[in-house]
């Protein structure tokens, strides 16, 4: 599914409100799958030029970006009251 | 039975550690053999991937065996893909990877048997607190997947003794586009010994 500007301003306002003891975990899971979607499109971008491999840039440019956006996310969870479980994120 | 805040926290983790492993598998696909200034971080991947699927597993087998039957169809996805992964990851040929170091962060062999325990067990389990009809076990979806992982497992340790290697045939260069979900499911990259991905009860999770 495409991610639209409608979609962004929907995940912005149940993030906002957090009505249903669960929106943080459809907010996080959301922002994992966007982040998750950024490293793959761009790696599906760089497989798919047609370019001498000496010269290539590297197999997933973005990769250690993304992988940094989501210890960061990682680490923002920790004040949510359903982190408190057994699986809460360290 | 798992609170429903505990169950969120298992997605929410299981669905992170699926993100690492989307991004760090970008890894495998290319030539491995033309050197260049990347190689080390091609490495480097490689490993924090073997990590993220550790991780992964690590959170799975918390979910108590009775619980397994609430987990979502994503999830069932996401532990298909990792099986695969951990595959190819402790068998695949390449400059620079030590395929002996994967068994150390995470053995194959003994996953699949505690996967194919743990699944065989989910009828039972799930039946005690009225979830699943209990007439026929053996009929059940979950004895089937676990069938097929001991199968597989079966077969893997056989290619094992040969000493064949899922070094690809064909790197079609394919990266999903399926999120976290199914960036290698057989599908795309023409691995040998990953026929059972196609197997239609494996194949099921995908539905």
């Amino acid at each position: 599914m495409r991610w639209t500007a409608h979609l962004q301003e929907c995940l912005h306002e149940i993030e906002t409100r957090r009505e249903g003891p669960l929106d943080d975990a459809l907010v996080q899971c959301v922002t994992i799958q966007l982040i998750a979607d950024k490293a793959i499109n761009s790696a599906s971008l760089d497989v798919n030029i047609e370019l001498d491999p000496y010269f290539r840039p590297p197999p997933n440019l973005f990769a250690q970006e993304m992988l940094t956006q989501l210890g960061q996310l990682r680490s923002s969870m920790s004040t949510t009251t359903w982190q408190q479980s057994k699986y809460h994120l360290r | 039975m798992l609170p429903i805040s505990d169950f969120a926290a298992a997605a929410v983790r299981l669905h992170l550690h699926a993100a690492e492993v989307s991004i760090t598998e970008a890894a495998l696909f290319g030539d491995p053999t033309i050197v260049r200034h990347s190689s080390v971080h091609r490495t480097q991947y490689l490993y924090a991937c073997t990590q993220a699927v550790k991780q992964w597993y690590e959170v799975f087998f918390n979910i108590p065996v009775r619980d397994m039957n609430g987990v979502t169809t994503s999830t069932m996805m996401q532990m298909r893909h990792a099986i695969g992964l951990l595959y190819i990851l402790s068998t695949i040929d390449e400059p620079g990877w030590r395929k002996e170091d994967v068994s150390d962060i995470v053995n194959l062999y003994p996953i699949l048997d505690r996967l194919a325990n743990a699944l065989s067990q989910v009828p039972a389990a799930a039946s005690e607190q009225h979830d699943l009809d209990s007439s026929d076990y053996a009929d059940h979806w979950w004895t089937h997947v676990a069938s097929t992982i001991r199968t597989m497992r079966t077969i893997w340790a056989g290619q094992d003794e040969l000493g064949n290697s899922a070094m690809p045939e064909l790197v079609s260069a394919a990266v999903g586009n399926a999120g976290t979900s199914n960036a290698v499911d057989g599908t795309e990259l023409d691995f040998s010994g990953l026929d059972w991905l196609m197997d239609p009860t494996m194949m099921s999770f995908a539905v």
